[in-house]
């Protein structure tokens, strides 16, 4: 309907007016008369055409409209970190879609600091597309990825340590089962987790099961012997007892029976389900006690917090070797590959390539 | 395993109501925030979809930073349960999609996967209020179709009266919605609020075959910038204010609006997707 006040020194003349604008069909709406002066409101109706012209349907319109929002939904991102935080106005600068791709991060879990670093790199970054493939790229490079058994001398040893409950265990059994089935290479297993009876019983039934022998040495000196005795294998694993980082006593056990002479490749391994201050005190508490290679995150499946597999490898800087995501041996580990983690920055589900 | 007892007596559905406005500015978003709010200190247990797809804020005016959105829910990227966030006095809120383009209609598989997701809550929602976006897109027009009750928002500039008028015309001649209900936001008084109502009912009633209820208004409030700008609900932050009284008030009158009839089209809460499949 269109609306409008009209006005007469009389009441007739006001009408009149209504009349010669809106025609026959109007409506009165109110009528006021004061000393030589009249004042009407009165509305007409309009038809469909009309109100969508109103409303611009117009695709000219829609196309601008469609841009304002964009830049509105910016805005109000903006609107909403600033209250929490007044340097995300500089990521504002940095370009389209800046502010947004740091709150996507955040809300993965991805540290405050650390995001608003990848959108700065990615946002002076050479290469082309969009900032959100630049970020991407700028993850890839930052995060690195490994394959701890490729190359060296064999037997390659490879020590999987980590707190308790990570599940080491499970992981060994993992590699060994993926290792004998896709590359038929000859594995040997070495439980050093002799303290806690039936400690290594788990692994000794998956050994079993996947057809590999192992072996739980109790001493230095066994251990030793054990490494001889695979001495023709392809690849040891060697699974260690879970170990508090912050007790020393238990880290110098650690280092006494892994240090001297062999050559060890390790995997600090730790749940991507946990804090990021337990993450970052278990990276603290095992570099200090023996130099660590490379990182494997388990229980990928249980959070879609996958930014503190970001934040972690930015901490301890080393490259991520394994993700699991659940308790099928040997289906439910990946090689960490360039890209996978950004995907899971993004939310993509479990990237990875088998491996 | 559950046991269902079936001991013949049907709970009603949640009553479902679109909150619409036609023009953009008139409070709508701020209406919907207070009144869920209200009806949840009535014990009562609320949904809030956040259908302004292009743009929603309810998030913002509350002060929540949800983690995902209706697009992660419509792409089948997340569960419901997942993109339902808390909000003050327990509401749930389905936050809308920043990414979507809202220009863009929802198509039939968003449609249905938007019912059936919803369905979900079974009887775990006594209400749902649905903030639509302003304009006559086809979204809004879905959403309000798909209610049971529209609840059209209008304020005193002539502006808002002609566009909340326009939106009743396109429902009814292309939809063949017969019934609204009328609020009046910031207004000085109540003599302005009828007087408001029965402007836009009178032309209704000469144009349309519509009938308009007069649900109620919410005054003008010095205390509502205040509120918004803390990010919280006015009816929490200054529960003494004429508009918290003016929202209590409304929540009483929503909470006790008579099961409606049933339209001919799909609608939320109605499982007519469901029994179908």
């Amino acid at each position: 309907m269109h609306i409008k006040r009209f006005r007469g020194k009389i009441l007739e003349e006001a009408l009149r007016a209504v009349k010669a604008a809106f025609g026959d069909d109007a409506v009165i709406l109110s009528t006021k008369k004061g000393e030589g002066f009249a004042e009407v409101l009165a509305a007409v109706d309009f038809d469909v055409a009309e109100i969508e012209k109103r409303f611009g349907e117009d695709t000219a319109v829609k196309r601008e409209l469609d841009g304002l929002k964009g830049e509105l939904s910016e805005i109000r991102c903006l609107f909403s970190s600033a209250v929490k935080d007044g340097a995300v106005r500089e990521l504002a600068g940095l370009g389209p879609g800046a502010v947004k791709l740091y709150e996507e991060m955040v809300r993965t879990g991805v540290r405050d600091e650390l995001s608003r670093n990848l959108v700065r790199a990615a946002a002076s970054e050479k290469g082309g597309g969009n900032l959100r493939d630049r970020v991407l790229r700028v993850i890839n490079e930052k995060t690195t990825v490994c394959n701890p058994l490729a190359g060296g001398e064999r037997p390659r040893l490879f020590a999987l340590l980590g707190p308790t409950g990570v599940g080491k265990t499970t992981t060994i059994a993992k590699i060994a089962a993926r290792l004998k089935v896709k590359g038929g290479a000859k594995v040997g297993l070495i439980s050093i987790d002799t303290a806690r009876p039936g400690a290594n019983e788990v692994l000794k039934a998956s050994a079993r099961a996947i057809g590999v022998p192992v072996d739980s040495p109790a001493t230095k000196e066994d251990f030793t012997r054990a490494l001889w005795k695979y001495k023709d294998r392809d690849v040891v694993l060697i699974d260690t007892p879970g170990k508090n980082p912050v007790d020393s006593k238990a880290m110098g056990q650690l280092r006494h029976m892994l240090a001297g002479g062999v050559p060890v490749k390790t995997a600090l391994v730790l749940s991507a389900t946990a804090r990021d201050e337990s993450l970052f005190n278990a990276c603290r508490g095992f570099a200090r006690a023996m130099p660590i290679d490379c990182l494997v995150f388990t229980r990928l499946d249980e959070t879609r917090q996958a930014g503190s597999i970001v934040n972690t490898s930015a901490f301890l800087k080393k490259p991520i070797a394994y993700l699991c995501d659940g308790q099928r041996i040997p289906d439910d580990i990946r090689m960490a590959s360039s890209g996978a983690i950004g995907n899971l920055v993004f939310g993509r589900g479990h990237g990875g390539e088998n491996g | 395993m559950v046991r269902t007892v079936d001991c013949g007596v049907k709970r009603n559905p949640p009553n479902v109501i679109a909150i619409t406005s036609g023009k953009g500015g008139v409070g709508k978003t701020n209406v919907v925030a207070n009144l869920a709010v209200s009806l949840a200190m009535m014990d009562m247990k609320v949904l809030v979809l956040d259908a302004d797809l292009g743009l929603g804020n309810l998030d913002v005016l509350l002060g929540l930073t949800p983690r995902f959105n209706l697009g992660h829910l419509l792409r089948g990227e997340r569960t419901l349960d997942e993109v339902v966030i808390r909000g003050p006095k327990g509401i749930r809120i389905l936050p809308a999609a920043s990414g979507i383009n809202e220009l863009t209609s929802l198509g039939p598989a968003e449609k249905l996967s938007l019912f059936t997701q919803i369905e979900g809550f079974g009887d775990d929602v006594d209400i749902m209020l649905i903030d639509t976006a302003a304009g006559i897109s086809q979204n809004v027009l879905f959403f309000n179709i798909a209610a049971r009750e529209t609840i059209v928002v209008a304020s005193p500039e002539p502006t808002s009266i002609v566009d909340a008028y326009a939106l009743m015309k396109v429902l009814h001649l292309k939809h063949g919605e017969k019934r609204f209900r009328l609020l009046i936001n910031s207004v000085r008084n109540s003599k302005e609020g009828l007087e408001v109502y029965k402007h836009i009912s009178r032309v209704a009633l000469r144009y349309l075959s519509v009938s308009m209820d007069y649900l109620g208004f919410i005054p003008f409030d010095e205390f509502l910038p205040k509120a918004v700008r803390g990010q919280m609900a006015l009816v929490e932050l200054f529960p003494d204010s004429r508009a918290a009284k003016a929202f209590r008030d409304l929540a009483g009158v929503v909470r006790e609006l008579p099961p409606s009839e049933p339209k001919d089209n799909v609608q939320f809460f109605l499982g007519r997707f469901t029994q179908a499949g």
